[in-house]
């Protein structure tokens, strides 16, 4: 949060006045004081206190009509109607320039939708906006950030709309999605629910009638998506959802088992992409953590993907036979992907 | 409390944008410094100055149309002061309510915020599922960041501790920072390094403890030929690879599947069988040894040889320790 937005200061205050204003200005009708509050993201106790030093300032003459007029008991008084009415302002109806920082703050983050754009309407609207507002900027002020050109993966946007569509009319869904821990991509016709998201991670909530249960599906791993013409069956109400933070879709009846890996400086990042037990810090900067596991075949990937930086330290606690089964066909893995390069040198 | 203050930065404001002319110091100092003389009140007066500058209200300076020649007078233009009109239609409002959801930075989404306030679309209500569009997030965690894009609009040099790619000792830095600029997903500071004299970009992800502006504002001008895009594009290493070519099992490596433009299937694969498929990958995701790696026997890099000389070093290296705990 910028010191503009809340601090006491008096700079903070006159920048928070100086928008404030216009705002009020531009209204169609007056405003009550909790839509200002939200509108311009502060506190209707701060607003109201911003609002009573208004009240005191004005033209240079010191005669009363001079002062902005500011309807301060609708605001304070017990029976006020808290809605903001204020006059005399008319100099101060129109928004500041944006500073520097405010305009390559918003061009730039309009430059870097522009790359998110699916459609070339979306496109030429997004262009459109950029336009006006470099315009309204003024001498080029943002052209010392760029957010470079990033492609972004823009089928999501269409499978995200397949299934709103769905959802909106109650129609099913073939899926094509893909669970990573067993590499395995598989199609199934879903009675879509609801679009949710979790922790920026949209999930695909629904009946999926290949396991005839609630699954919750992750769209970034829903590959493709048609809407098919039957309409959804009205699922057996389980009354229970899926578990959404679970690895969706799994079929997961089981807690688990907890191995402890010690990971390399180079792959500490592991322990804070996944969530890891009881973390230990190592002398060589590593770290050694506990990592529940529901799939070995996810273990494995996990430790590939690190190599070398990740060391298997042990699986179950006690289970030594476990602990070299994995070990045994982890080195056949390991060997086998070098293998291709060895063969071919 | 600051209202004495608020008030005062107000009313000299209000004078300089409805005053038709300069107004003079003198004038000033009796309307809205009464109790305040000499060297106080030169001080209160360039400090309050200053605050509405930083604020973005452009304060002129001229010369008083009189008798005396020398006076000097202080106004706003209300063309310079106020925002250029402008309006946005329902779908641009649209786009601008989107742009306050893309900085993941503290300072940039804020002003992002304050920005769209100014342009009135603050708590309009806007339809943003018309529009089909992936939300992008631009995440600037360097702690650097800020320090580098306030310096650049400021024109200030920048102190910092660096270490490169290949250098193990930190060094000293001082630059004219010319512009922040990112490429393929990494933040530069694109500049004029003083002391090697030479343009120079810096990976603000390396750049080591606090980053500090010193020195005067206005310092330094960059040369009107330069684009810092151009320049990070030219200076900064190349993205992993323009374009991957990977074998991978058939009925496997969905992951870069997804990510592939072409693929041509049942190809021979190094170990002499004809089940891969060739996938050709141009826009490769983040960390693509990591996620061939991961697929173990089932995924094989053809191009580039840096990506497999990279991959296949990992995998000796692995089996090197394998081998070593297995004795």
């Amino acid at each position: 949060m910028s010191e503009r937005q809340h601090a006491s200061g008096a700079k903070g205050q006159v920048g928070r006045l100086l928008t404030l204003v216009p705002y009020l200005y531009s209204q169609e009708t007056d405003v009550r004081l909790d839509k200002a509050a939200a509108d311009l993201g502060v506190e209707e106790k701060q607003l109201v206190k911003d609002l009573q030093v208004l009240f005191m300032c004005g033209l240079p003459g010191g005669y009363p009509d001079d002062l902005i007029d500011v309807d301060i008991d609708a605001l304070t008084a017990p029976d006020g109607d808290r809605v903001i009415r204020i006059s005399n302002a008319d100099y101060l109806d129109r928004q500041l320039r944006l500073t520097p920082t405010e305009a390559t703050a918003v061009i730039v983050a309009l430059r870097a939708l522009r790359g998110g754009a699916v459609s070339a309407e979306t496109k030429e609207v997004v262009d459109r906006t950029l336009a006006k507002l470099e315009q309204a900027a003024a001498e080029g002020a943002a052209g010392s950030v760029d957010p470079g050109e990033e492609t972004i993966d823009t089928s999501l946007v269409q499978i995200h709309a397949a299934i709103a569509t769905a959802i909106d009319q109650g129609r099913q869904v073939r899926i094509d999605y893909w669970v990573p821990a067993r590499d395995e991509e598989s199609s199934r016709v879903v009675d879509p629910r609801a679009l949710v998201s979790i922790h920026d991670v949209e999930y695909l909530d629904a009946w999926c009638h290949r396991a005839e249960a609630p699954r919750s599906f992750r769209l970034d791993r829903i590959r493709g998506a048609e809407v098919l013409d039957t309409p959804v069956v009205a699922a057996p109400e389980s009354g229970e959802r899926a578990d959404l933070a679970s690895e969706a879709g799994a079929e997961r009846t089981d807690a688990g088992t907890v191995v402890r890996v010690r990971l390399a400086p180079d792959a500490r990042w592991v322990a804070e992409y996944y969530s890891v037990i009881d973390p230990v810090e190592q002398p060589d900067g590593g770290l050694e953590v506990g990592v529940r596991v529901y799939d070995q075949r996810w273990l494995t990937r996990l430790l590939m993907r690190l190599a070398p930086h990740a060391e298997l330290v042990e699986i179950d606690g006690e289970d030594r036979s476990a602990h070299a089964q994995f070990t045994g066909s982890f080195a056949t893995t390991a060997r086998q992907a070098l293998g291709l390069y060895r063969s071919n040198a | 409390m600051a209202a004495g203050k608020t008030e005062r930065l107000m009313n000299l404001l209000i004078m300089l944008l409805v005053q038709r002319g300069n107004v003079s110091k003198e004038r000033i100092r009796e309307v809205l410094y009464p109790s305040s003389h000499g060297e106080a009140f030169e001080k209160m007066f360039e400090r309050d100055k200053e605050e509405l500058r930083s604020l973005g209200v452009p304060i002129e300076t001229g010369v008083i149309d009189s008798f005396f020649e020398d006076e000097i007078g202080y106004r706003i233009s209300p063309e310079q002061f106020a925002l250029p009109p402008i309006t946005l239609e329902a779908d641009e409002l649209a786009v601008v309510a989107l742009a306050t959801k893309v900085w993941e930075n503290a300072s940039m989404a804020e002003a992002t915020a304050e920005a769209v306030r100014k342009l009135n679309a603050a708590g309009l209500q806007t339809d943003v599922s018309a529009l089909e569009i992936v939300q992008p997030r631009l995440a600037a965690e360097e702690g650097s960041f800020d320090v580098f894009v306030a310096a650049t609009q400021d024109r200030q040099v920048v102190e910092f501790d660096y270490r490169g790619s290949r250098a193990t000792e930190p060094s000293h830095r001082r630059l004219q920072p010319w512009g922040v600029v990112r490429y393929s997903g990494r933040w530069y500071a694109v500049g004029h390094d003083v002391d090697r004299d030479d343009t120079r970009i810096f990976r603000l992800s390396r750049v080591l403890g606090e980053a500090r502006a010193v020195g005067e504002v206005d310092a330094f001008e960059v040369p009107p030929e330069v684009d810092v895009r151009d320049i990070a594009r030219d200076l900064a290493p190349a993205p992993p690879t323009g374009k991957a070519v990977l074998l991978l099992r058939q009925g496997s490596g969905y992951a870069l599947r997804r990510a592939a433009d072409s693929t041509e299937p049942g190809v021979a694969g190094p170990d002499g069988s004809h089940d891969w498929d060739r996938v050709v990958l141009t826009r490769v995701p983040a960390d693509l040894v990591g996620t061939v790696l991961g697929h173990g026997p089932d995924a094989y890099v053809e191009e580039p040889e840096s990506l497999r000389r990279e991959v296949a070093s990992r995998l000796e290296k692995l089996v090197a320790r394998l081998d070593e705990v297995g004795r």
